[in-house]
């Protein structure tokens, strides 16, 4: 499943390659990319992602994005199959996420 | 006005303008943000950096290689918990800072690394001893700047101590171009100091889930990792396994948090860990997971871990939770708040709490071995009981590092330095170096192999110079011990370039350094030479023989379930 995550970085040196590293080196490809001319020292990239393999969760992605001091903003456009931690409780597809994770039993 | 005023810049004498080169801001900089201790090693485009150090407040330790700047400085970082500095040259230099940046970044481990570059003009040209170490290390930095403008040094230092030292630590890499270092310049005032980060706190509604599910659960473990140490936990903690009683283990980072004479401690966990903890956590039906991530060493094969538990999973990180294992409850906050405001009460678990008990009295670890030669856990658990709580063990890579994690006792985690996520040889003596620096009190031993020792045999140099308490204990069999382990069970004894039976005579080795050093042969020696370690000011190192055949139990076989341990 492919997912679009608009992510707003800093105009930073090295922002966009770190950005870019991290989605990959987290197992998941990049099919499309777009970025926004900077402008007040921020620019927004576009790209569509999809997990290598059937394990890896968007959410924990997003979140590692966020973690990045280079990234003030991470949103999805495509939001199915997703769980939303920032909740905390297990959400009602719960069932549907545990099927996806190689982890659970 | 007075005439001096009036001078233009230019005017002003050579030696003060020296005093407002880049490189001057980088020194003064540090000294400001109170680092008292640097290590590193010199070389061309670093070298404005060594010229404004003379007359500084800082000492710098000249390590003999730069890998051991970076895990002398983890070191004193686990144990001060302020980011550890460390600097090299471009080049080379910078390379040799990678593995040991990279295990601050798997260990979380707060770390400030100044690298010196060419000049900005040659980046990007294959300029002599140019490396692009920015992009080199962006998968095992938390963060890293490439400082372009040198009144923005102060800033930018300041901002690379605070991101190394905030929520979850790890190391931040600044990169020097010489020209930078050697630029005049008058930084502006230092603005207003950024306000501290506040800490998460746990939601009420979530801790009252995670409370209704202790108050459930027939089977409870809560699972400790690292991040409680990091988050300031210990006492919530403790607290907590003291006032509900719920059976706990550790991962190898975990250890030293929970008390280690608490009753209901079962020992570390995973591939090397009891057998108490790893039954308890796959019979568990619950498993409060705290500042741990599943870690493959920890969980075995993930399916079969704890396979019929629903999980809380309270971290400081949001990324951890559900990276690996889905979380039924899901605590992203501070974790002393968690731990402190989470209140099932006494948990009514009387038979689990027994069946535990019962089971750390049978598995317990049996000290007895045949014949007269050294046993090295016996060894260790000797050694860690001479020297109580006053031990930090600097641990290298390989079975002696399992078998200190199983046979010492850890009063607090940073009395444990260990190259946990990387496991990386070599870390143990520079490591051992950088703690004995900062705590010259307290009894810092490196245990170490004689496969570890090679890879950073040269600071034996550094310990001699500095007179550094360290006191090293060499556990010699003659082999890469837990690769032939490996090599034994997994690979049908297909024993494959890790005999090492032309070592050198260490002992003689270690006198060439100047360094005290004596061997132990047999058993009968064993409490001598602890006390003539622990005695000793130091440097010293004990060069002990022990059986070549002597491996690690129990074992998890990798890709295997933690409920098939293997025993010897």
């Amino acid at each position: 499943m492919s997912h679009t995550l608009n992510i707003e970085i800093f105009e930073t040196e090295g922002a966009l390659v770190r950005l870019l590293g991290l989605i990959e080196r987290r197992g998941f490809t990049i099919s499309s990319m777009a970025m926004s001319a900077p402008s007040n020292g921020s620019a927004r990239v576009t790209v569509d992602v999809a997990a290598r393999g059937g394990a890896r969760q968007i959410d924990v992605l997003t979140r590692q994005i966020e973690r990045l001091f280079d990234v003030h903003a991470v949103s999805r456009t495509t939001a199915a199959e997703t769980v939303d931690f920032a909740a905390g409780l297990a959400p009602a597809n719960a069932s549907e996420w545990r099927a996806q994770c190689p982890s659970q039993p | 006005m007075t005439m001096l005023s009036t001078l233009p810049k230019t005017e002003t004498a050579p030696q003060e303008r020296a005093r407002n080169t880049g490189a001057h801001l980088v020194v003064r900089t540090l000294e400001k943000l109170g680092v008292t201790r640097i290590f590193g090693y010199p070389g061309g485009a670093i070298m404005p950096v060594y010229d404004a150090l003379t007359g500084s407040s800082l000492q710098h330790v000249l390590v003999r290689h730069e890998q051991a700047a970076a895990f002398a400085a983890d070191a004193q970082a686990r144990i001060t918990g302020k980011a550890g500095v460390c600097l090299a040259t471009s080049g080379p230099g910078a390379t040799n800072l990678l593995t040991g940046i990279a295990n601050a970044y798997m260990d979380s481990v707060p770390m400030v690394i100044l690298t010196g570059q060419v000049p900005s003009g040659l980046m990007g040209t294959d300029a002599f001893q140019e490396v692009d170490v920015f992009g080199m290390t962006l998968p095992v930095v938390k963060h890293s700047i490439i400082i372009r403008d040198a009144s923005r040094i102060p800033e930018l230092i300041e901002e690379a101590f605070r991101i190394a030292e905030e929520g979850r630590p790890g190391p931040v890499l600044i990169d020097l171009p010489k020209d930078v270092l050697q630029a005049e310049t008058s930084p502006p005032s230092p603005g207003a100091p950024r306000p501290a980060a506040r800490p998460l706190l746990a939601s009420p509604p979530l801790l009252e889930a995670a409370t209704a599910l202790l108050a459930q659960a027939q089977r409870p473990v809560l699972y400790i990792g690292g991040g409680v140490g990091l988050g300031g936990a210990i006492g919530p903690l403790r607290d907590f396994m003291a006032r509900t009683g719920i059976p706990a283990v550790a991962t190898l980072k975990g250890l030293g948090t929970p008390h280690p004479d608490a009753v209901n401690f079962l020992g570390m966990l995973g591939m090397h860990g009891t057998r108490t903890a790893n039954m308890a956590v796959n019979e568990s039906d619950l498993l409060l997971c705290v500042g741990a991530r599943f870690d493959d060493r920890a969980t075995g094969k993930p399916d079969t871990f704890a396979p019929d538990a629903r999980i809380i999973h309270i971290d400081g990180d949001p990324a951890e939770i559900g990276k690996l294992r889905w979380a039924d409850v899901a605590l992203n906050c501070d974790i002393a708040d968690a731990l402190t405001r989470l209140d099932p009460g006494y948990l009514e678990i009387e038979d689990w709490r027994e069946t535990c008990a019962e089971r750390l009295a049978a598995f317990a670890f049996d000290y007895e071995a045949p014949g007269s030669g050294i046993f090295a856990p016996a060894l260790l658990k000797q050694l860690s009981e001479a020297a109580g709580d006053d031990f930090i063990a600097a641990c290298d890579v390989g079975q002696h590092q399992m078998w200190v994690a199983q046979h010492c006792r850890f009063a607090r985690p940073e009395s444990h330095l260990t190259s946990a996520g990387l496991g990386a040889m070599g870390y143990g003596l520079p490591a051992g170096i950088g703690a004995a620096m900062e705590r010259p009190d307290m009894k810092v031993v490196t245990i170490t192999g004689d496969g570890s020792i090679m890879m950073n045999i040269q600071e034996l140099a550094t310990a001699r110079r500095y007179g550094v308490p360290i006191k090293i204990l060499l556990l010699d069999n003659g082999t890469l011990g837990l690769v032939r382990q490996w090599q034994e069970y997994f690979f049908e004894q297909n024993f494959s370039e890790i005999d090492l039976y032309d070592n050198p005579d260490f002992a003689e080795v270690a006198r060439a350094f100047g360094v005290e050093a004596f061997t132990v042969h047999s058993r009968d020696e064993v409490p001598g030479a602890i006390d003539r370690l622990l005695r000793s000011r130091g440097p010293i190192l004990a060069h002990v023989l022990i059986d070549p055949r002597e491996n690690v139990w129990p074992l998890v076989p990798p890709g295997a379930s933690n409920a098939d341990m293997m025993e010897n």
